[in-house]
């Protein structure tokens, strides 16, 4: 017969771990990254910071996760930076240009907010991923866009290019990308820094050229 | 002839009736504030009179929210019942059960298209018919029409008719020629964007229902506002993505330019003008859901037009110049597959082998720089280069080379000091290096 330590709390309906449903999320489909984390993915209607500088792998892993986006028949928008997305590039990871809106960088940062605000609250986008030379806006800015990606349900990714040290909690998943591993900085319910290998995300030949057994560079 | 009449209660354009097209081609406008619709074979399209009633009533509200309509056989008694029997709808060629306990000054109203020359002679037979203890409408149906002519001649015969439903009166078709503008004139200038919204609101509520009653879209909107004391004018032109009839887009388009206006003046007029194409017909299946997201990315792209600030899709282009490779559209992008053309006649085969059709499988990078930016002797020499031998070479024709357009490239994979893994290219012309995109 089963008994309870404090019979008092016999009649409160417990749930058990495997009835949990974690909150929303996109999965990278990496797999060490969707397994560490709770949303098993990034978390959707929440605001994500990849950091990192442009080459070091940040895009991929938001390629990625389009990649998961267009695969439900779902749309993902995109805010150029100083560099520009190259379709070339998307069409070998078999993205949906179609289901890809792009939009160019914005000349003044009020109008890099305001257009942030209309693509999140046209309810059209998955995922929205914005390129970043600095991150420049305020915290107010990015309450007032996190709110908004809640009620929308929208995931927001910064990708910004110069890499801060201060773990901002207003982001609930926070990557840093550097040479040659990346490092979860904040995420939540989840013991932080967590390191994982770079090559899992970044483009798979760039190890290959520093592997000893067919070393390419000098 | 079943016809439907809508009083709008205030004096309008002649170019309203524009609007109630929807109803039947033949509508027909008399001064100063009716409608006349002969719905004899259009009705059944909105499931019967009622429905047409309702719908005609539906778009009167957005001349006049006290707009009243009824419907009968003749012009003249649908009038009549639009005044004093609101939503009336008097049964097929029995119209005269409608006159029931109506008075004598229901008559002033048994105009029809063609409105009673003078008023006197119908007030002096409403006194009249008082004097001899006849009150009601109904009252007047008993008396012959020799009666009425011997006392009024030809008025009393033209009255008699109207009466019995014998004045043929016929609604032509409306061919529309109006132009699509309104205008304003503010008693009280207005500075606020709020309030000269809600002053704008009426004038584009009448001309997005005369667009469509005449089935067409707007392709854009051009308002002027004139400013009191200055003679100064302010152009404002909304023109979303695509022509369309949305007219919560436009306002919204134009409340956004608006808010960004800084007035010189407060507006005493302002002149809209509504430049219109035909209609675009799209066959929709019957199980598509019919709020699709199209229109709200077009609303999205218009705004971002307005605002400056270029967005779209990704079309890519058929160069092998990388930065011209693809642009951005604000239509949905084609699909672009570089592969030979397989030709077969017969039994015979040809193979048009598109030139440099491998370069979509070639790598390359994520991120692409707008114009290849030149490094320094020092930057280069930090580089480490993936090969001695280029990647791939890109080059124009022979006929085309110059050093100013960077036409003859070497590229290569480099890693940066910090680990960066770039694309980079050699001109082979002046040998200086550039660096062109990230594999990010």
């Amino acid at each position: 017969m089963k008994t309870l330590a404090l019979p008092e709390f016999a009649d409160i309906p417990f749930v058990s771990a495997e009835h949990l449903q974690p909150p929303a999320g996109l999965a990278t489909g990496v797999s060490v990254l969707d397994d560490f984390l709770l949303w098993k993915g990034i978390p959707q209607g929440d605001l994500s910071l990849f950091q990192g500088i442009p080459g070091t792998g940040a895009t991929s892993l938001w390629v990625r996760i389009v990649q998961n986006v267009h695969a439900q028949n779902k749309w993902a928008a995109w805010i150029n930076g100083d560099a520009q997305l190259f379709p070339a590039h998307l069409t070998h990871h078999k993205l949906n240009l179609k289901k890809l809106l792009v939009v160019k960088e914005p000349r003044e940062n009020e109008q890099l907010f305001w257009m942030l605000q209309e693509l999140i609250s046209s309810s059209l986008f998955e995922v929205i991923g914005c390129n970043l030379k600095e991150l420049f806006l305020k915290n107010h800015q990015l309450q007032k866009l996190k709110r908004l990606c809640r009620l929308h349900k929208v995931a927001l990714v910064f990708i910004n290019q110069k890499p801060v040290k201060f773990i901002n909690p207003l982001f609930s998943f926070m990557v840093s990308f550097q040479r040659d591993f990346v490092t979860i900085q904040r995420a939540l319910h989840r013991p932080t820094p967590f390191n994982i290998a770079g090559s899992m995300i970044h483009a798979n030949f760039m190890h290959q050229f520093k592997d000893s057994a067919r070393k390419l560079l000098s | 002839m079943r016809t439907l009449c809508i009083n709008l209660k205030t004096a309008q354009e002649s170019s309203s009736a524009e609007a109630f097209l929807i109803l039947s081609p033949r509508v027909q406008f008399r001064f100063p504030q009716f409608i006349f619709v002969d719905v004899e074979s259009t009705s059944h399209f909105f499931g019967g009179e009622k429905g047409c009633l309702e719908k005609a009533l539906h778009i009167a509200a957005k001349f006049s929210p006290d707009a009243a309509a009824a419907i009968a056989d003749t012009p003249s008694a649908a009038q009549v019942f639009a005044r004093w029997r609101p939503s009336y709808i008097a049964p097929a060629g029995k119209e005269q059960e409608g006159f029931r306990g109506l008075g004598l000054d229901a008559l002033k109203d048994l105009e029809g298209l063609q409105p009673w020359a003078q008023k006197k002679p119908v007030e002096h037979m409403i006194s009249f018919f008082h004097t001899l203890g006849v009150h009601g409408l109904e009252d007047v149906l008993n008396f012959r029409m020799n009666s009425l002519r011997e006392r009024w001649g030809d008025f009393g015969v033209l009255l008699w008719n109207r009466l019995h439903s014998q004045d043929a009166q016929v609604i032509s078709p409306l061919i529309p020629r109006d132009p699509l503008v309104g205008y304003g004139y503010l008693d009280d200038p207005i500075g606020a964007v709020p309030l000269l919204m809600a002053r704008l609101r009426p004038h584009l509520d009448i001309l997005f229902a005369r667009l469509a009653g005449l089935s067409r879209y707007a392709q854009k909107v051009d308002v002027i506002l004139y400013c009191e004391y200055s003679d100064k004018k302010y152009f404002l032109t909304i023109e979303p993505v695509s022509p369309t009839r949305d007219q919560v887009l436009y306002e919204d388009l134009l409340e956004k330019k608006l808010s960004q206006l800084t007035l010189e003046n407060p507006v005493r007029e302002f002149e809209i003008s509504v430049f219109d194409v035909p209609e675009k017909i799209q066959q929709l299946d019957f199980f598509e859901p019919r709020d699709n997201t199209e229109d709200r990315w077009r609303r999205l792209i218009s705004f971002a037009r307005q605002a400056d600030c270029e967005m779209g899709f990704l079309q890519m282009e058929a160069s092998h110049f990388p930065e011209q490779s693809f642009r951005l559209v604000t239509d949905w992008p084609e699909d672009f597959k570089a592969s030979d053309v397989i030709e077969r006649q017969e039994d015979a085969l040809q193979i048009k082998s598109v030139y440099a059709k491998g370069l979509s499988a070639s790598p390359r990078p994520s991120l692409l720089l707008p114009q290849p930016q030149p490094l320094s002797a020092a930057e280069v020499q930090k580089l480490r280069f993936v090969s001695s031998l280029p990647s791939e070479r890109i080059e124009s024709s022979w006929w085309q080379i110059s050093v100013q357009e960077l036409r003859n490239r070497d590229y290569y994979f480099a890693l940066s000091q910090h680990g960066q893994l770039l694309w980079v290219f050699k001109d082979r012309i002046n040998s200086q290096v550039y660096l062109h995109g990230y594999f990010d």
